[in-house]
């Protein structure tokens, strides 16, 4: 394809041989000698007052070195708004609060001793639903948020989205639902805390923000900063869920630091369904207009989330849901309002998308009814109002690459639009906008990368980019053996350590492709200057000329002159006043962070996507078949093409999930299925039977050879899709999710198409 | 998990033994594919596990010119693959092969979906219309009962609390003319306890319906026979009408619960939906 | 003691994974006595006198089992978490059926959950193989 050596090719992941072979050393598997387990105390109710704590009879159960409550551990706040108590001492706000915790000698003993622990509660009025809370006379969760309206609410405006949709030829509008779903990571949490030299703290974590949570873990624990060192083991999934710190982690070094030994925390299964959060269930009330053409007017928007009883940086979430709404299609007035309200839920967190696949859910499936309305085609209707390059959106974002009419007339063309269909079989189509360029939402958006060439010919890059799955460090290692034209297995990527590795604000939104690759590309590039510097008299040769290739540094004009890169190293090297041959990359992309007035250019350039499906339904049943699926993907250029197919494949298996079988139950804030039972991930046998994946390259400029992020992308026009099929399929619209067999069927039996 | 003893039997008579001796406080142990995970998130803490995997007796399939015998042992995937079942009882190895995992069905047997009595246990509603019986070792000796006497509730057994081993279920083979059905209805393809489930038996001499059978399950405390459903069809033709008062009868009989698996509401629409399903594909 | 604990925790084996405890997921899968179990579902005291093939053991002699290489060419990994006892359960799958269809892989795996690859490159994995054990003739 592209003339390039190790991009676009098909490559094995750097870090599969240890994962094939039981190699990979995870979480679960550290131990440390004299290493102590840990586990907490819950709440026994949703909402109640602490009277009273007798932590006493577990310090009686053999093997218990250690039991803390509030009482004896003072700590900062943890939360975005920094509203959790890592140890509730007054007052539990949730089933999943912490009440205290001990530290034994095994994870039996620590059991039992928490199960000693009386602890007296006064039960509170609680609330589990945002609307109810907003009621006067609910429960209050929190001093600062009355009406349990939290502080941090979303108005953009632009145009007159009202005025617009009074004017427009047909107008379409719904309330959409969304529901509770979580991460299930196969993996369980987990955290080990040991203390060291001078008090120094090392903290092995799967944390997606390396870095920040040095900030935090010091700013609540009260270590300085310069005292703490993440360490990051092979990290077995995160989706988002390790965007934040939690008290379990906090608690883990409480615990250490009571005890004076290693402590490490692991959830089971059950505690990681009840504890860790889930994505923000939401009520979106959407109204879309457009003009006989079918050019959209406007989109007017107000969504309610649910926060649960703490706050974390998925109290953000509206922030790229405004995104999609604003920025997939061309429309010229937007009004958009969001908040979060407290309940006494479990709490919501950042999770792949990030409130985007909920706000598309109601976007996209407006976008259906709005054209069925104007007697236009869901997919012509699509294509006469998508973004184009060079147009600048209502948030001031500016489309440099934008692949997406391509993506709808793949999708279209290969679901077979307006094809024939069987009894009961309908076919959908969603589109989708993310940020593919970085996302500032935070004041930098940098990743640094130091990367070290060796007397033999190695690249190492260490860097803060942290890996979780995706496979970022294989395709940042693709792209450093790309620049210096060596193998990929003479490339390694050490990014578990925040000693070694330089800055980087972390895993999320899609970024670390792209910025992990241009800081890679940054660092590759010092070292190619020092590189031709001394290789060119070397061979006689001028620096210009110099190419890498094949692990040798070529003269471009006359490729006899040639030299191995490891001996130009080595003669840098072993000789009098030598230098070492070491480069630096810091890449903080030209996006700009947006003000209260939500504008300005958040990504340095943005993915599209469209999805199609065709699914059969069964009118006795309610069951929904997704026969076939296909992706169509505007990733700008596919450096790793196994991991990006692999990367929408998974989004597929997680967005049809979160389409039609995982819920979260809760009977009063009481977790009704925490087990994989009854908590129900799509498995093998439940994907389409045919699946689709087209990339389609748009060579962004500002992108590593072109590329963009996409790891999010997959998940967020799922639910629509669906949606839209089944519409297609047998008339009914489906506003609420999920779109469970039960769900469907009692939509059915509701307008009487139900056999 | 608590602490507890572990017994591996060599007899039947040991293992008889040892249970009786612990009563209320010991267990078989077989698969341990229900057993463990219930030990473990605490629902049942025995002290003693009598392990009963090395009992000869216990296992294989045989074939008699009447009748079919399932040792207890018999793993769900032995089940699934054996080829006197596919033959002779073709409902039990396609029940078998729809349940659970590849791996669970490894080590999960035949005595211990029955013995766990789970109102959803897969293999109760089709045994129950094949007439089958299960073999009972007490201490007192051996008995033999019709399989729908063995479920006393959920989790409930003739035998539960150690008053007795599971050795065997006989089942007849059905007679010439016989069409069996079983219909589960699971959201996922696999990995699913069925949310309701329909089985039914007909057979017809000269047209009409000589004898019928239909169980249900999920639908109550236990697996259940429905004799209003099939004294519905008993005699009939079996025409489209003798369906639909055997599915109403069978309705009548389901009550089922709502829990976080379904409403019941929508578990009592499927029953209503397998029971169609499983009595046109007996009665085509 | 499960045998999964027993891997883990007394003997350090910890490539078989554990994410539920319940046999759910399929991640602790590991061979016994030929045959693929979960080990969370086994008591390490049942296994006295079987043969455990664990993860670990597949590539005894230094050299992968097909399967393995398969993973890796297909990019059937990702977090890694579930890969493990999916390859297990594979090894006992592909000894019975050497020349499995498409749809026989997905029920194959249809007990071991995957977070990450929506299981379409494990399915190709297998497939792959299968065709690399048919031409080498490994066992
Ligand atoms: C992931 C998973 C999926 C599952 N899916 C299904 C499914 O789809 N359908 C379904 O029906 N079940 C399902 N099950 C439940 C279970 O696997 C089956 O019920 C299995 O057949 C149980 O057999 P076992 O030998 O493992 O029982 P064990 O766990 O060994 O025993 C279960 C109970 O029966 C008693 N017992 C066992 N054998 C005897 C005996 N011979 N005499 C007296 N008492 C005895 C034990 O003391 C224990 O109380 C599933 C389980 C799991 C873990
Ligand atoms: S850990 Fe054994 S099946 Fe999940
Ligand atoms: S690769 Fe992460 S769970 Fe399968």
């Amino acid at each position: 394809m592209s003339g390039f050596a190790c991009v676009g090719r098909k490559v094995h992941k750097i870090d599969a041989f240890d994962k094939v072979t039981g190699r990979a050393v995870y979480g679960h598997d550290l131990r440390i000698p004299g290493m102590l387990h840990g586990r907490i105390l819950r709440s026994a109710h949703a909402h109640a007052r602490i009277a009273e704590i007798d932590a006493r009879p577990a310090l009686g159960v053999p093997g218990v070195h250690a039991v803390i409550t509030a009482a004896d551990a003072k700590t900062g706040n943890i939360g975005f708004l920094q509203d959790h108590p890592v140890l509730k001492g007054d007052r539990v706000r949730s089933f999943r609060d912490e009440v205290a915790a001990v530290a034994a000698s095994s994870e039996e003993a620590a059991e039992e001793a928490c199960s000693r622990i009386i602890v007296k509660y006064e039960p509170l009025p609680a609330v589990f639903d945002p609307f109810e809370a907003m009621a006067p006379g609910a429960p209050q969760l929190h001093d600062s948020a009355p009406a349990n309206i939290i502080k941090f609410g979303y108005d953009f405006n632009e145009g007159d989205a009202d005025k617009a949709l009074e004017s427009s030829a047909f107008t379409a509008e719904g309330t959409f639902r969304t529901h509770y779903v979580t991460h299930c990571c196969m993996e369980t949490c987990f955290a080990l805390a040991v203390f060291g030299r001078g008090g120094s703290l090392t903290f092995h974590s799967s944390t997606q923000i390396p870095y920040l949570m040095q900030n935090t873990l010091s700013r609540v624990t009260g270590v300085p900063a310069w005292k703490i060192r993440i360490r990051q083991p092979v990290i077995g999934g995160a989706f988002g869920s390790k965007l934040d710190v939690y008290p379990y982690e906090i608690i883990a070094i409480l615990l250490a630091q009571r005890t004076g030994r290693p402590v490490k925390i692991t959830y089971t299964r059950e505690e990681e369904f009840r504890c860790t959060p889930t994505r923000q269930p939401m009520v979106i009330r959407m109204s879309a207009g457009c003009d006989r053409e079918g050019k959209l007017t406007a989109r007017k928007a107000e969504a309610v989330l649910d926060n649960g009883a703490y706050t974390s940086w998925g109290i953000t979430t509206p922030h790229i849901m405004l995104t999609g709404i604003s920025s997939l299609y061309k429309v010229p007035n937007v009004s958009f309002k969001a908040f979060s309200v407290y309940t006494n839920n479990a709490y919501a967190s950042a999770f792949r998308g990030y409130g985007n696949p909920q706000g598309t859910f109601a976007n996209e499936q407006l976008i259906d009814e709005l054209a069925l309305k104007a007697g236009i085609d869901p997919v012509e209707f699509r294509l006469r109002n998508a973004n184009t390059p060079g147009s600048v959106t209502p948030q001031r974002f500016r489309i440099t690459t934008c692949g997406l009419s391509e993506c709808i007339r793949k999708a279209a063309e290969r679901i077979g639009f307006g094809g024939p269909k069987a009894a009961n079989e309908g076919v959908g189509i969603a589109c989708m906008f993310h940020v593919g360029g970085g996302g500032r939402v935070y004041k930098s958006d940098g990743c640094g990368v130091i990367a070290k060439l060796d007397d033999f010919g190695r690249l190492s890059l260490m860097t803060g980019a942290t890996e979780i799955g995706t496979g970022s460090d294989t395709a940042m290692a693709m792209i450093g053996a790309e620049c210096l034209g060596l193998p990929l297995d003479a490339v390694s990527v050490i990014n578990d350590d925040t000693d070694v590795g330089p800055w980087d604000v972390g895993i999320h939104a899609s970024r670390m492709t792209f910025i992990g690759g241009n800081a890679v590309i940054m660092a590759c590039e010092d070292i190619k200057d020092q590189l031709r510097e001394h290789a060119a008299p070397m061979i006689g040769s001028d620096p210009k000329n110099l190419e890498f290739r094949d692990s040798k540094i070529i003269d471009c004009m006359n490729p006899d002159r040639n030299i191995e890169i490891s001996r130009v190293v080595r003669a840098v090297h072993f000789r009098e006043k030598g230098r070492m041959i070491v480069g630096k990359g810091f890449y903080d992309p030209p996006n700009e962070f947006q003000g209260k007035d939500f504008r300005g250019n958040v990504s340095s350039t943005y993915a599209f996507a469209a999805h199609a499906v065709r699914v059969r339904v069964d009118p006795s049943t309610g069951k929904i078949a997704v026969l076939k699926f296909v992706a169509a993907h505007d990733v700008g250029r596919a450096i790793n093409p196994l991991g990006l197919e692999g990367q929408v494949h998974g989004a597929i298996a997680q967005g049809l999930g979160f389409a039609l079988s995982e819920q979260l139950v809760y009977d009063k804030g009481r977790l009704l299925n925490d087990n994989f039972t009854d908590y129900k991930m799509l498995l093998a046998r439940d994907m389409p039977a045919e699946i689709e994946i087209h990339f389609i390259e748009t060579d962004d400029p500002e992108g590593p050879f072109g590329a963009k992020g996409v790891s999010e992308a997959g998940i967020i026009p799922i639910p629509a899709a669906v949606a839209n099929a089944v519409a297609d399929a047998v008339g009914i619209r489906i506003r609420t999710l999920p779109m469970t067999p039960e769900n469907v069927h009692s939509a059915l039996k509701a307008a009487g198409k139900a056999t | 998990m608590e602490k507890f003893e572990y017994l591996k039997a060599q007899s039947l008579r040991e293992a008889v033994d040892a249970l009786a001796r612990n009563r209320g406080k010991a267990a078989v142990l077989a698969g341990g594919t229900d057993a463990i995970p219930a030990m473990r998130r605490g629902k049942s803490s025995w002290k003693l596990l009598v392990d009963v995997k090395g009992i000869p007796s216990l296992g294989g399939i045989k074939a008699g010119s009447r009748a079919v015998s399932i040792g207890s042992l018999t793993t769900l995937a032995e089940l699934a693959s054996n080829p006197v079942i596919i033959e002779k009882l073709p409902v039990l190895s396609a029940t078998a092969l729809n349940m659970a995992s590849p791996q669970v069905r490894n080590r999960g047997t035949v005595g211990g979906n029955l013995c766990n009595a789970a109102p959803s246990a897969d293999l109760a509603p089709p045994l129950i219309v094949l007439g089958a019986k299960v073999k009972i070792v007490a201490r007192g000796g051996e008995r033999t009962i019709p399989i729908e006497e063995f479920f006393e509730g959920p989790g409930i057994t003739a035998i539960s609390g150690g008053r007795g081993i599971l050795a065997s279920v006989i089942i007849p083979l059905p007679k010439p003319g016989t069409k069996i059905s079983f219909k589960t209805h699971t959201p996922r393809m696999a990995m699913d306890l069925s949310l309701v489930s329909v089985a039914a038996a007909v057979r017809r001499d000269k047209g009409r319906i000589a004898e019928a059978r239909v169980a249900l399950g999920a639908c109550a405390p236990v697996p259940l026979r429905c004799r209003d459903a099939e004294e519905a069809l008993a005699g009939t033709s079996g025409e489209a009408s003798d369906a639909e008062r055997a599915v109403e009868a069978l309705c009548a009989a389901a009550r089922p619960i709502g829990d976080v698996r379904a409403s019941a509401g929508y578990r009592r629409d499927m029953a209503k939906e397998m029971a169609r399903r499983a009595l046109a594909e007996v009665l085509s | 003691m499960t045998l999964l604990d027993f891997l883990r925790e007394y003997l350090g084996m910890t490539g078989t994974n554990a994410g539920c405890r319940t046999g759910d997921c399929g991640a602790c899968t590991v061979l016994l006595d030929g045959k693929s179990v979960n080990s969370c579902l086994v008591l390490a005291c049942e296994c006295d006198g079987k043969a455990v093939l664990t993860i670990e053991g597949l590539s005894a002699g230094g050299r992968l089992h097909p399967l393995q290489e398969a993973f890796m060419d297909e990019g059937a990994v990702q977090c890694g978490f579930c890969t493990p006892g999916m390859i297990m359960r594979g090894v006992e799958f592909l000894r019975g059926n050497p020349d499995p269809s498409p749809a026989e892989a997905r029920v194959a795996i249809e007990g071991n959950i995957c977070r990450c690859t929506g299981y379409e490159n494990i399915v190709k994995a297998v497939l792959a193989a299968a065709r690399k054990m048919k031409g080498g003739g490994v066992a």
